[in-house]
């Protein structure tokens, strides 16, 4: 175990998608840092910091502790929480396919409140 | 075009306090809007609570729960005095008091799970909190805006007639008109580079009220909660270090292994084993053993449970944390860890702010029209937090929207100016329009490093002068200069985050300067080059408010009904030492 640091790097391949330029979504890849105990929320964080700022995936009202749901991501073509879910190796993210795409990693999706009264989304 | 939104009352927030804000202001027969900077019920403060609500027997009693009539409101009051070092504003623990029973019972009505417990406490999620305080607002009148983040009040005449806001997803400004609004956002833990709190969490609400005029008070006492995980990444920031230190006798070691609090006086240990002191106690204990480089490779401390039996982890643990689950999170990585003898790196995280907003008992700021409940207001905890903000937030939120509500039927709406609508717009896109700049993450992490290295635990004059310095120096040097990469607006993190910088770096001012100013210890705010507490020139609220463009720091003395005030020093040790028999004599303390 100890601290986890090493040279090894992953590739993560992000879905992205700028609705003022494109039609459909595409696919970009990056090199990350790779270190024992890193969630794929960590490794956006680091990518949106440190290597590509357009990056948008839902941080602005995230938890981080698996409790808001609002990061839901098919992470290696698995369904899971993007702040729940550990890396270890190669990651490849896409939205999930049953919600529209807003741009690159952010969808929109239901709420708690959907179908009970009139919530005003603005997508 | 921007998308308008007429409404009375206006409130923003994200669960606790933002809901019960908006069940009362509807209750008074006003058209409601209730805006989220994520989804309703799913975002803020709340959901993360851990989450015990406490009331008065009598108010238990009264719900038809096995409640212990002992526990009087009169020592809810004085537990609250005591433990905010007296720097409690007691009209608005009269209030705390006098609403908890009300206002727990119609969290019950609207289906809340909880678990009573004798003399008057409920244990339940921040989860499970955020679901009814969402079925609450579904069973009243009141229109939702999800997704929108409020950026700035709009006021005439120094009357407030609304706020502007930003559509997360596509980046379009919001118009809301509103004849009050009231503000229930949380605290500024984002301000800190290691905190407990959810990521909407960027004092927009002290922040715009502010710029709109009104008082901030108390900035400079914030909670950290010790023994949060630091590492592995993935847990960071998750309180389960420190609510799984109760069950155990968990032992916190430096890099040499060797036991924190083993230095510390025995009255001090015993305090910090058996009261909810600890929060302070071991915070203070970590913060000294990093400053003395025997900290953890993080910058922590560890917390181990090496000493302890491998049973401990299938007799008492597992109990506790079936699956090894808690809340959202799955911990059985870290069991295993703990079970091969590996210690887990903790440290006290941002935790709770007991400043902000200066309200009265009506939830009432300074400014007409503005009102502010919950941890984004000020005042009912003094110096220290030790009782539940489940409560403050439910109390708090419901007397805003109250008394919101029944000022929106006094009054008539009146027209925004359009003037400051369009400047405010075009301040706020100034850093899309930008071609070179510091981006808004590397503001942020400058603020975030200020205030982890000299305004955190263990402050003093000096390093607080130097983040005044170094906070101002920002103001007027990175933030005209942020720059965003990707113009366009939708889902634009780069320039949500430039939106939320501005917020954060005028909270940590605030309490920076505040900090400065209160040469004493008390509570929370640790001075080690005045340690000591000093109630005959202290026993006063710091007051920030806005003066010709600049933040002017005032003080005025505590509010006083039912306690009367100490007198003489004291070093914060001796006021422990001499509070805790006091609060056993009423018998308080029901660690774990």
């Amino acid at each position: 175990m100890g601290n986890g640091a090493s040279d090894k790097t992953i590739r993560v391949t992000i879905q992205r998608f700028n609705p003022s330029t494109e039609t459909t979504c595409r696919f970009q890849t990056y090199d990350v840092p790779f270190s024992t105990g890193l969630s794929v929320m960590n490794v956006l964080d680091y990518v949106y910091e440190h290597v590509d700022g357009t990056l948008a995936y839902y941080s602005h009202a995230a938890c981080r502790r698996g409790v808001c749901g609002r990061c839901l991501l098919l992470i290696n073509g698995k369904a899971g929480l993007a702040c729940q879910t550990l890396v270890h190796g190669d990651l490849t993210l896409e939205t999930p396919k049953q919600f529209p795409v807003v741009r690159d990693l952010v969808y929109s999706a239901p709420s708690l409140l959907q179908g009970e009264k009139d919530i005003f989304f603005i997508d | 075009m921007d998308r308008v939104f007429e409404t009375d009352v206006l409130v923003v927030g994200g669960a606790g306090a933002a809901s019960m804000a908006a069940v009362h202001a509807s209750k008074q027969g006003v058209k409601t809007t209730l805006v989220c900077k994520g989804r309703l019920g799913k975002s803020g403060a709340t959901i993360l609570a851990g989450a015990g609500i406490q009331m008065d027997g009598g108010s238990a009693c009264a719900l038809g729960l096995p409640g212990d009539p002992a526990w009087t409101k009169a020592k809810l009051f004085q537990e609250i005095v005591l433990e905010g070092f007296y720097l409690n504003n007691q009209t608005l623990v009269e209030v705390w008091t006098e609403n908890a029973g009300p206002r727990l019972k119609e969290l019950l009505d609207w289906g809340l799970q909880a678990v009573f417990r004798a003399p008057a406490n409920f244990g339940t999620s921040g989860r499970e909190l955020g679901r009814v305080c969402a079925e609450g607002v579904r069973r009243h009148e009141v229109d939702v805006v999800d997704d929108v983040m409020v950026v700035d009040l709009l006021t005439v005449r120094g009357c407030v007639v609304g706020a502007l806001g930003v559509a997360v997803h596509t980046g379009d400004f919001v118009v809301f008109k509103a004849k009050a609004v009231v503000l229930t956002t949380g605290g500024w833990h984002q301000a800190y580079p290691f905190t407990s709190g959810t990521m909407d969490l960027s004092g927009d609400g002290p922040a715009m009220a502010y710029r709109g005029g009104a008082e901030l008070s108390n900035m400079e006492m914030v909670t950290f909660c010790p023994n949060t995980v630091l590492w592995p990444e993935i847990h960071r920031g998750s309180i389960w270090g420190y609510v799984a230190s109760f069950p155990l006798d968990v032992k916190l070691l430096n890099r040499k292994g060797e036991d924190i609090m083993a230095a510390y006086d025995p009255a001090i240990q015993e305090i910090a084993a058996t009261t909810e002191f600890n929060k302070n106690i071991w915070s203070i204990a970590s913060a000294r053993a990093v400053a003395a480089g025997r900290g953890s490779p993080h910058g922590g401390v560890y917390w181990s449970l090496k000493h302890l039996p491998l049973n401990v982890f299938d007799d008492v643990l597992a109990q506790r944390y079936p699956n090894w689950r808690w809340q959202g999170e799955d911990f059985s990585d870290l069991i295993q860890m703990l079970k091969s003898g590996y210690a887990v790196e903790v440290a006290p995280a941002a935790h709770y702010f007991e400043g902000g907003i200066a309200i009265n008992a009506r939830g009432e700021t300074t400014v007409a029209g503005l009102y502010a409940g919950g941890e984004c207001a000020s005042g009912v905890f003094g110096a220290n937090r030790v009782c539940d903000a489940t409560t403050e937030m439910v109390v708090f939120g419901a007397v805003a929207g109250a008394s919101a509500g029944q000022y929106a039927k006094r009054v008539r709406a009146r027209e925004l100016a359009a003037k400051q609508v369009d400047a405010l717009k075009d301040e706020l896109l100034q850093p899309l329009h930008r071609r070179d700049g510091v981006s808004p993450a590397e503001v942020r992490r400058r603020i975030q490093a200020i205030a982890g290295t000299y305004v955190g635990i263990l402050r003093n004059g000096l390093d607080l002068g130097r983040a005044v310095k170094a906070l101002e120096a920002i103001r007027v040097t990175d933030l005209p200069r942020m720059a965003v990469i990707s113009q366009d607006r939708g889902y634009n993190k780069e320039w949500i985050d430039a939106l939320e910088v501005r917020n954060l770096l005028l909270c940590l001012e605030a309490s920076a300067r505040s900090a400065f100013l209160r040469t004493e210890s008390r509570g929370l705010h640790y001075r080690v080059d005045c340690v000591e507490m000093d109630n005959d020139q202290w026993l006063k609220e710091i007051v920030v408010k806005e003066s010709e463009g600049a933040m002017r720091l005032s003080t005025k003395p505590v509010t006083v009904t039912q306690m009367k005030l100490p007198t003489g020093r004291m070093t914060w040790e001796a006021y422990l030492m001499k509070t805790v028999p006091l609060l056993h004599e009423l018998e308080v303390w029901t660690v774990g």
